[in-house]
Parts: C-alpha cells; structure tokens; sequence
C-alpha cells in the first residue's frame, strides 16, 4: 500500500459521490488504504491535503504519496500543497503531465495546527424571535365557520332522547350548562355515549351543540373529551378548507363556540367521573370502519380503491394513468404509485388531496402513501454471541 | 400534574420546553413558531453499519449538503429564531467535509450546537477545533467490550480502541481548556446487548464523560427492526446496577420512560415537530425521523438543497403538514413507529391539550441544554 500514489483528485470525487451514494459501511470509493477510513476532506483542498497527512502519519505509515490534479491545482497552488505536506515529514514532489505528485517521509512530527476555531467566540447576536403573519382577529376566525354553523339545521340530536333507549336502563345521564343551554349525555357502563343531546339555548348555540352530538355520538366519553371538539372543527371546516390562523388550529383559537365545546365536553367527563368512578386517561379509541368498507373483501376494496383513485385523479387534473393503486395494506392504507411525468414536487400535496378524495368516497380510516423505499443496504440481524466477561 | 419531570441539571428524559413558555403561548394561539430544535444530519452515509439503525428504514433521494446550503441553512435558522442544532438524525455528519465548519459557523450566529457521532474520525485536532463550538457531544456506543462492539456496530473491533482513545481525548481537553461542552455516550439497547449493559457503565466510568445514557430502541409501525418492546422489563436489575455506577462526575442515566412504555405512546394527535423539527442528511424536510422514508411522502415538506429553510417553513405546505399531524386525521398511535425523539414533548402538549397539566414558568435555575428540547 505505502508504494501507491494516492489519486486526490479522483478520491475526492469518489468520496463525495458515496456520501450520496454509499448508506452505511461507508468508505472513500476505490481505494484501500486503511488509514483513509479516518479521513474527511474538506472543502478547503489544503486542509483536506493537510488531513490526509495526518491520517496517515497517526497510522504510523511511513511514506504517502499523493497525486494531485490539475483541478485542485487550479484552487491550491503546489507551493501551498508543499507547505501543507512539509508539516508532516520530508517533502519531495515531482511534476508528472499536468499533475502533481507529493511524496511525504512522514516523520511524526508535531503539527500545531492553527486554534482558530478554538480561540473564537460565539458572537452575542441577538435571538430574534419567530415571525409570521398575524392571527386575525376572533371575528375574522369565526366567519370562516358561520356558514357551516347555520346549515345544521333540521336538527336531529334537540330534546329527549328517543323513548327506545331511555328503555335500555343503566346508562349514566350527564349534563352541563352551555352558554345558555343545556347539554346532555347518557353513558353506559363501558364509558360510551349512548345518546348526546341538548336544548335551550339562542343563537347559534343549539346549531353547534347539534353538530357537535353528531360528531361525538357513540364515541367514548374519554375520546369525545379528548378530541370531540378537535373533531367538530374539522367537520365544520372541511379538510380542503383553509385554516383560520397561520399556525397550528385548535379548538380553542379557531372560534369561541368551537372552544366552549371543549370546555363543556371535559366538564361532562368530570361529572362523569364524579358519578361513576374515575376515567382512565389512557386513550386508543379509533372509530369503527363505515360498513361499506369493513364489509368489502379485499378484491371488492381493491376495485373501490381504484375507481375512487380514478375520480380523485380526474378532478386533480392527473391524467388517467397518473396515479395507480399498488397495494392496500391492512384495512386502511392505500398505497399508490405515481406515473413518471407527475412532478416529485407536487407529489405531497397530491398525495394529502388523494386521501381526501378517498376518506370520503371510501372511508375516512383510509390513509394514502407511496411505495416504500428500501435501503441499499441489507438490514442486519445479529445472531446474538455472550459477551467472555460474562452475563447479568 | 404538572407534567414537568424531576428538575435534575441535565434532563436527559424529559422535556425542557417548560422553558420554552413563550413558544408554546405563542403555538397556542395559531401563530406560526420557528422550531426551537432542529435535528438534523450532514449526510445519510455512515462509516459505520449499527445492527440498531433505524435510519436504514428511511431511505429517501438524496442531496449533497455544501458548504453553501447549511450555512444559508444555519443563516435561516438564527433569523427566524431556532435556538438549537443538533447533528444527529439520520446519518454520520462527522465524514461529511463541513461538519466542523457547520459547527463554528452555528455557535458563531448565537445558535446552540451539538453531535451525536460514533466518534471514530475524530482525531485530538479536530475535537480541539470543534469542542469550543458545542454545547454536548454524544458518542453512539452500545457495547463495552472489543468483539461486541464490532459486531453490533458493524465495524472492525480495532475501531473500539480509536473510539475510545477519542473519548479520553475529548474528556480531557474539555477539562484542559475548562470548556463547557457536555461529552455523553449513548448506548441504543435492544433486548440482546444486555450483556453490554455493564461493561459499557464500567468502561463509561474509567473514561469519566459526563454520562452515560441508555435507551430504548426505536423501530417502524411494521416492527421491522424486530425490537421485542417486552424483553425491556427483564433488564430492569440491569439497568439499576448501572444506574448505581454513577459518582459526582459521571452520571449513568436511564431512559426509563421510554423502555417502560414498550413502544406505546398516550396520545394520538402530534404536536411536537413545529417545536422540534428533524431534517434528513439528504436535506430533506419532514416533521420528524420517523417519516423521511418516500412511503410518506405526503409529509414531506421540501429540501434545503434546493430551497432555503426559511421559504420553506413560511410555505403553506410546512404549515398544512403540521396541521395534519395534529389533526384528527392523524394518529400517532397507528401510524408511526415506536417512541421517537419528539416524544416528550408531545406528551406534554397533549396534556396540556387536554387539560391534565397545567404550564407553569419553572422557577430556579434552567437546566443544562436548555435549547435541546
């Protein structure tokens, strides 16, 4: 190894290639020298000369060689390598063609290296604070939900429950005042909402608390505390629709109704609770399929899956061929694979448009990803070898 | 409740956005926050093939990241209030040529820098230029003694002598040079390294880094890694008798949050990547480590190669991806792997959602790191 001449130009080249290229066991490209596993170029072509001497010099190799092309040599000029090398050992170089070829008797002498970066000081720059645009006010918010507000009526969950489930017995009745009016729930034993129901009230405060025992019917009491609000907001807005603050929604900063639900929602928990023992706070609720989807076979999903696919393609303006069913995986992953002249760029948002397209002609579980991509590298499995020190 | 965990000096399982207070009234109230942490790698390559890796699950196109792009990346970051960089993420950034200059340049603009490497190429040299410019170091070692050691990392085992031969070095020039850089191992523990447990505590105790702290071992929703979440319990004794190794100077820390709760998260909505962003070494922006892989795509944001960081996270796109995650469509629960590195701070937030903990200013000293949420 120590007869070689180290091509420099080429390393670097091979070096940077692999770090795109190379995942894991990572090594400069093409060459064997041991001691270039403990090397790193620079973007500085005389610190990385400067480095590679020291790797090796701290290998204990006696005599390195390197080539350095005209490529470099146009940013480093061979006075400067010369230096560079002369650090580590007696130098002596030689021109071959347009290159140059540094020989270094390295001789393990000390290299003080320059302790600028150990010396410098952080400048005290200000931190600035984050800034964006500006939340609009709450009335401004609020407009973005009215529509949706008052298109509640009939309503279906005001008054009494039906006679038949009164009937059923041994359901917990709770119940909270809400801005005026009156919001019931009847919970069985299992922590569930058997029935949501309000009355009284003005404005448009029956409107919401309808909407808002639509949602959360038969969910746990827990999830409907937990997300029950959450989930009224994203009915009234419609998962196109644009998001009423710059940052991330929440009940409690997209509209004061919105905010109230979350508010009377835990309040119903806690009566709850106070009536019948203590609610885990544990929560891995996740809704029923709807009955279409659940009951579809997987042929029968598949031919769903690709007539939604096409709808949602049509209307996004893809193309017939643009986006094709791969696989579903489990019941609700739907995994697609995109044609190749739809641009990488759009492929996200496109992607969050598909699963909209299909939460609501399919099922709203449905999820949309991407094949995945495998890594280049063989996963290990270790077979696993007792330590001779000995076990625990 | 408070949801804060015990204020030690170094919280190394928890969350400090506690400190962070301003951030999360600001979040609270719909305004667009610069993360305060953003982890990320230099590059996706590594030198090393660790049987633990969980970056190999998330293979995704990859940039070459210049000089250029992270300190325009770095720039970015200072103007719109990121507080701390970590060099963690999916790939080795020590072999990529800018790590050192990445480093000086962040402490340089105000920003908090840190590692996390397998610390073989480093050399006395290159950890006297790079040590002054970090708040912690943290070496990837999951094994205390030569064979094990290169046979889960993947390596030659005389790479072990030169690792540690680092650690000595770092350890002393930070107490040479009086600098304040924390030097921690970490060692990622699956259920089979249990035999390493104490030899690495041990070897953690001659070498005198700061800690040394052991945790659980993610793996993706499909479990391909095969991590065996149930085989943590066993260790407990183990990790006790490690734990008791610690002295005034060394401190040996478990996990303990993340190996009790098997894998299994409290909540389903996530609201932790606005706060704690991570970045591919591919340049790639997504909310979180767990989702760079191209089968989610759909969260992808954009790429630091090819735009700037901050157009990037003004853009509507960043902001409709977060608001999925925390949306009802989103559930953590069923849709990412095990524990990830926004953890605590999700469980905090959505506790504070709701309404099991209140957020109250800490009083007393902040704790170290404090840019590292």
């Amino acid at each position: 190894m120590q007869g070689s001449v180290i091509d420099y130009d080429a390393l670097t080249a091979a070096y940077r290639q692999s770090l795109t290229s190379v995942l894991r066991g990572f090594r400069p490209g093409g060459f064997e020298e041991p001691f270039l596993a403990t090397w790193v170029p620079d973007e500085d072509d005389a610190k990385a000369l400067d480095g590679m001497f020291e790797a090796a010099a701290a290998a204990k190799v006696e005599r390195v060689a390197v080539r350095v092309g005209p490529a470099t040599l146009a940013r480093v000029t061979p006075g400067r390598v010369e230096a560079v090398a002369s650090r580590h050992g007696v130098v002596t170089t030689r021109s071959e063609g347009d290159t140059l070829v540094v020989e270094v008797a390295l001789d393990g002498r000390a290299t003080q290296r320059d302790a600028r970066a150990a010396e410098r000081v952080a400048a005290a720059t200000p931190r600035r604070s984050a800034a964006g645009p500006p939340v609009p006010d709450a009335s401004e918010r609020a407009s973005h939900y009215d529509a949706a507000i008052r298109a509640a009526a009939p309503y279906t969950h005001e008054g009494p429950p039906p006679a038949e489930l009164m009937a059923l017995g041994g359901a917990t009745r709770v119940a909270v005042e809400h801005q005026g009016a009156a919001l019931e729930m009847w919970i069985d034993g299992g922590g569930n909402i058997v029935a949501a129901r309000h009355h009284g009230g003005e404005g448009d405060v029956p409107a919401v608390l309808d909407l808002l025992c639509r949602v959360v019917g038969s969910q746990p009491l827990r999830e409907a505390a937990d997300h029950g609000a959450a989930r009224l907001e994203l009915s009234l807005r419609g998962r196109g629709g644009a998001r009423v603050v710059p940052g991330i929604v929440s009940p409690a900063n997209a509209d004061p109704r919105i905010g109230a639900c979350a508010v009377s929602l835990r309040a119903l928990l806690a009566a709850y609770a106070g009536a019948a023992g203590p609610v885990a706070i544990k929560n891995e609720f996740v809704p029923a399929l709807g009955a279409r989807w659940a009951n579809a076979a997987p042929p029968a999903r598949e031919a769903l899956a690709r007539e939604a696919l096409r709808v949602a393609a049509e209307a996004l303006s893809l193309g017939p061929d643009g986006v094709a069913l791969a696989t579903i995986a489990g019941d609700t992953r739907v995994v697609v694979d995109f044609a190749g002249d739809v641009p990488r760029d759009r492929r996200p948002l496109l992607l969050l448009q598909l699963e909209r397209s299909l939460k609501t002609q399919l099922d709203d579980a449905v999820t949309v990803y991407v094949e995945e991509m495998a890594d280049r590298n063989r996963i290990r499995r270790l077979v696993p070898k007792p330590s001779t020190a000995g076990t625990p | 409740m408070t949801g804060m965990t015990e204020h030690t000096d170094l919280i190394l399982d928890g969350t400090k956005l506690a400190w962070h207070l301003d951030r999360v009234r600001a979040w609270e109230r719909g305004e667009r926050i610069a993360p305060i942490t953003i982890d990320m790698a230099l590059t996706r390559a590594c030198n090393y093939a660790c049987h633990f890796c969980y970056a190999m699950l998330q293979e995704n196109d990859r940039r070459t990241i210049d000089r250029k792009v992270i300190f325009d990346f770095l720039e970015d970051c200072a103007d719109i209030g990121v507080r701390g960089i970590s060099f963690v993420s999916d790939g080795e950034s020590t072999i990529a040529p800018t790590f050192t200059d990445a480093c000086v340049r962040g402490a340089e603009l105000g920003l908090s820098m840190a590692c996390g490497t397998n610390g073989f190429v480093f050399n006395r040299r290159k950890l006297e230029e790079v040590l002054p410019s970090l708040t912690y170091l943290r070496i990837n070692i999951s094994a205390g003694e030569r064979a094990r050691y290169a046979e889960i990392m993947g390596v030659r085992e005389d790479w072990f002598d030169r690792v540690v031969q680092n650690i000595r070095d770092m350890v002393a020039i930070k107490r040479e040079r009086g600098l304040g850089v924390t030097i921690g191992l970490q060692m990622v523990l699956m259920p089979q390294y249990a035999d390493q447990i104490l030899p690495l505590a041990r070897l953690g105790k001659e070498l005198r880094p700061d800690y040394l702290v052991i945790k659980h071992c993610s793996d993706d929703e499909d479990g391909s890694l095969g991590v065996d979440y149930a085989k943590y319990a066993e260790l407990e004794g183990t990790l006790r008798e490690a734990e008791a190794m610690s002295d005034g100077e060394y401190s040996v820390q478990v996990k303990w949050s993340k190996i009790k709760a098997e894998g299994k998260r409290s909540y389903q909505r996530c609201y932790g990547p606005p706060f704690m962003l991570q970045i591919s070494g591919s340049g790639l922006v997504a909310p979180c480590g767990m989702l760079f892989n191209e089968r989610y795509k759909k969260f992808h944001i954009g790429n630091i190669v090819e735009r700037r960081f901050k157009e990037i996270w003004e853009s509507d796109d960043y902001w409709r991806v977060m608001n999925y995650l925390a949306s009802p469509d989103f559930n953590a629960q069923k849709m990412c792997g095990s524990l990830c590195l926004q953890h605590k701070v999700n469980e905090m937030l959505d506790g504070y959602r709701k309404g099991h903990l209140t957020l109250v200013d800490p009083t007393g000293p902040e704790p170290q790191h404090v840019d590292f949420v």
